[in-house]
């Protein structure tokens, strides 16, 4: 009877315990398995050695094809999107991809995972102790402390010497200009890894955007001033009776419009050269007292806080009716939403506009920017074959690779029109199969990825250029400097790790905080309290970080 | 004076006597067993990441030591004390509505008279329990936004069309009430098993003595079902600490953290947007560690109390 006594508590005790670790350490389990082997990755395919001596091979010129002679797996983490995933099972079901294949003659095994899941999936996989030979990161996926760290603990390859040896048009990409030379390299020199990207950046994609059809109707201009904002919202709200700003549910815009007129960038910014941090700053409360009053005024879309919007709302939350300015990215400006038939509603049209200054001539140096040089790919730990796997990294930033994976095969997908552009065919543009122009467009050619985009080639398919020979809302976004904005700096793994366990909680404060000022949750007398948290959780010391950060970059 | 002169067994005989006895049994334990080792005990080894400075190259074994650090950056938190006060508020409320609501619920059923109406009530009221959470939130989410349907009839009381889930204040209300509409039915068919075994003769003892409905219930069915509760209200006491992080992450918003975040949750965000494995882990450990207490003392007042206990 004892016995059983104990074994039950035994049970119970069990059972609550493991809760725990199942809540608390989901890595746990797996990692208690993963004693680090230090199995140097072996190359087989290829006759040169591992890279580490450089010298002891030739540097190769060009990338030969087929890349070997008999037939090499890869296997490559490789998040994607719902507009892939929505027409094929895998990338390699993907016109372009098997065109990839045959001429590499490398086969590569792309895992993907769950979209919306990619950050949890990672830290598990990296916790599991067995990675892929490539992964891919993107989706917000980020090794802890940053490539920089992974590279330090040893689960990432330094892949500088192969980069020399093997990986001729990624080198002569990386010359191309000085942001390419910067954002490829750490403060120490490590090259990071295989990075998609272009001569330059796309120009900004996302921005504000007004309902043209209901400015129309109540006989307003697009407005450039706070005050101008405010008197069209007034109007709207009692004409229309619509409460018409839709804000995201942090309570600041992605790219930091409205706030940028007070001339403050919404976290971290720099003032030329010195980094500032927004919701410590005067004009952030300019901001909330401004935001908080039109709340009240009821001009602000009183569900915003729970829509769950990040950068752009749901096509289905652009087209209600009840919103009348917010952001979004180009390709659902001016009619885009009539002509995929989103919405029914044939007047329906967004005007892209800049961001509304305090007093007409002010500066405002932050927009939606994006570098030339995005998600990176890793080489693993367990890369099987690092060179083999550089190399065809390394194809991907040829000119035949650019336009096989940004436009297909040509006479297929794609054909040159008399002034020489790239032109989809039919194919993509009417598929005879009836799907839509998207659908196609993924079925047949390779979406994101390492190697050289272009940016481009999204214009062919997209009826908002059509309306204007080039693409209108690029034009008006893009004109806004950028001299506030911070370029993508590196951490060392102790400053990441610091920094990071200071920031996250100060994110949480100042993204409740914000939202709950603009609501009147909390009153805006607390302001300098709020400011004073902040300091006592450490933003100081963030501050210092994150400037020793940047003044290294400006020494690269 | 036998059980001398008996050979002792050896152990190996015991064994192949048992197996002999009693072996599809084991067969039919050993899932259940495979279970609680693989998934319950052996990531208990995780825990250890409670002490150290987890690093997911240098793993389990290669990680620094930092002993009780994680616990006292938690407990010095900005967060701490919030934390601490949502996750209680909250699993109380859960507990004083939540708890009894299947109780109540099985007690009118078991009221009813006509059986189509009873297993019509039954039916309709388990449906919510399998809708899956997420879509159960997003109708959530939808009815109480300005414009939805509980915001339009909360509004007769509040006066004006609030998005109900942008008030702290709201929150736990919303919570437990979504609970209670989709454990209801659930909940309650333990204690309508329970209900069907009671003793019908006690009934008509009960009758004979002149008892109506009411002191029937009182007197003969409560009284029947008790340890069924207790020892339902012990197991829940184990949990009180253990706010599922789903369901909070589903309806919380950067508007309502003040009342709804809990431990949960930030271990959650801790541990796998933050990456920072040992504070979570920590973190979950001092929420078990305090659920364990709670169970072992709710256990020993009922065993004095009641004479009905776990173990």
């Amino acid at each position: 009877m004892k016995a059983k006594r104990i074994l039950a508590a035994l049970l119970a005790a069990g059972a609550v315990l493991s809760m725990a670790s199942c809540n608390g350490g989901n890595g746990g389990s797996s990692a208690s398995g993963s004693t680090p082997t230090g199995s140097s990755p072996a190359s087989t395919g290829s006759s040169a050695d591992n890279g580490g001596s450089s010298g002891s091979a030739e540097q190769l010129t060009e990338i030969p094809l087929p890349i070997v002679q008999e037939k090499t797996t890869l296997t490559y983490w490789f998040p994607w999107d719902a507009t892939v995933s929505n027409v094929v099972t895998n990338n390699n079901e993907v016109e372009s991809v098997k065109v990839m294949e045959e001429l590499t003659n490398v086969h590569i095994d792309y895992i993907h995972p769950t979209i919306g899941q990619e950050t949890e999936l990672f830290s598990v996989l990296l916790s599991s102790g067995d990675l892929p030979d490539m992964m891919y990161l993107s989706n917000g996926v980020q090794y802890p402390g940053g490539i920089v760290t992974g590279i330090a603990d040893g689960m990432f390859l330094n892949i500088n010497d192969l980069v020399a040896q093997y990986a001729p048009n990624f080198s002569k990409w990386r010359e191309y200009d000085e942001e390419h030379q910067k954002e490829t390299i750490s403060d120490d020199g490590l090259i990071l890894g295989f990075p998609m990207m272009n001569d330059v950046g796309e120009p900004a994609n996302l921005g504000l955007c007004i309902r043209q059809d209901y400015l129309d109707q109540i006989k307003k201009e697009v407005p450039s001033t706070l005050d101008e904002m405010h008197d069209v919202l007034l109007a709207a709200k009692d004409q229309l009776g619509i409460s018409g700003l839709l804000l995201p549910s942090k309570g600041v815009f992605f790219d930091s419009a409205l706030l940028s007129a007070y001339g403050v960038g919404k976290e971290w910014y720099q003032n030329d050269g010195t980094v500032l941090f927004g919701p410590m700053q005067e004009g952030y409360r300019d901001y909330l007292v401004m935001m908080h009053q039109w709340y009240d005024e009821g001009l602000i879309d009183p569900n915003f806080v729970s829509n769950g919007m990040n950068d752009a709302p749901t096509n289905d939350l652009l087209v209600s009716d009840d919103v009348l300015i917010t952001e979004t990215y180009w390709g659902r400006v001016v009619d885009a939403m009539v002509y995929n038939g989103v919405t029914q509603n044939e007047d329906f049209w967004l005007t892209p506009f800049a961001p509304p200054v305090k007093n007409e001539g002010d500066h405002i140096g932050i927009r939606m920017y994006n570098s030339s040089i995005l998600n990176q790919t890793v080489l693993t730990k367990d890369c099987s074959d690092p060179v083999i796997a550089t190399m065809w990294l390394d194809y991907q930033y040829t000119e035949d690779a650019m336009v096989l994976n940004n436009y297909g095969v040509e006479g297929e997908t794609f054909y040159y029109d008399e002034k020489g552009d790239f032109q989809f065919t039919d194919l993509i543009m009417k598929n005879p199969d009836g799907r839509t122009t998207t659908d196609a467009n993924r079925l047949y050619v390779r979406r994101n990825g390492s190697g050289w985009i272009d940016y481009k080639r999204q214009w062919l398919t997209n009826p908002t250029v059509k309306h204007k020979d080039e693409v209108w809302a690029y034009d008006i976004w893009n004109a806004v400097p950028t001299d506030w904005i911070i370029p993508s700096i590196t951490m060392t793994t102790d400053e990441s790790s610091e920094f990071q366990s200071i920031y996250a909680d100060i994110k949480t404060y100042v993204e409740e905080t914000t939202v709950g000022m603009i609501m009147g949750t909390t009153p805006i007398d607390q302001f300098d309290a709020f400011v004073g948290q902040l300091k006592e959780m450490g933003i100081e010391r963030a501050i210092e970080i994150e400037q020793a950060a940047l003044d290294r970059y400006y020494a690269r | 004076m036998e059980k001398t002169a008996r050979p002792k067994k050896t152990f190996a005989e015991k064994v192949r006597l048992e197996i002999k006895n009693c072996g599809a049994l084991y067969v039919m334990a050993l899932p259940v067993f495979l279970f609680y080792l693989l998934f319950r005990y052996i990531p208990m080894i995780g825990t250890v990441m409670a002490f150290q400075k987890f690093n997911i190259a240098k793993g389990l074994f290669g990680s620094p030591w930092i002993g009780f650090n994680n616990f006292i950056t938690f407990f010095n938190s900005y967060y701490f004390a919030r934390l601490m006060r949502n996750t209680v508020l909250i699993s109380l409320a859960d507990l004083l509505f939540n708890f009894p609501a299947p109780i109540i619920f099985a007690l009118l059923l078991n009221e009813v008279n006509r059986k189509w109406f009873k297993k019509a009530v039954q039916t309709i009221s388990y449906m919510p329990y399998f809708v899956s959470i997420v879509v159960l939130c997003g109708l959530v989410i939808d009815f109480c936004e300005a414009g939805g349907v509980i915001s339009n009839i909360a509004s007769i009381f509040l006066g004006d069309q609030v998005n109900l889930l942008s008030k702290p204040e709201y929150f736990r209300t919303i919570f437990v009430a979504s609970n209670i509409w989709q454990g209801l039915g659930y909940g309650s068919i333990v204690y309508i098993a329970a209900l069907t075994n009671v003793d019908q003769e006690l009934y008509e003892a009960a009758v004979i003595d002149g008892a109506g409905r009411w002191k029937q219930t009182l007197h003969v069915t409560i009284p029947s079902i008790v340890p069924t509760i207790v020892i339902l209200l012990i197991l829940r006491m184990g949990s009180i600490l253990d706010v599922g992080y789903e369901k909070v992450m589903l309806l919380y918003n950067p508007a309502t953290y003040e009342t709804a975040d809990v431990i949960s949750t930030f271990v959650y965000r801790k541990g796998f947007v933050d990456y920072d494995y040992g504070y979570s882990t920590a973190v979950g450990l001092f929420n078990s560690v305090i659920n364990l207490c709670l169970l072992t003392l709710t256990n020993l007042i009922s065993r004095k109390v009641g004479e009905v206990s776990l173990f």
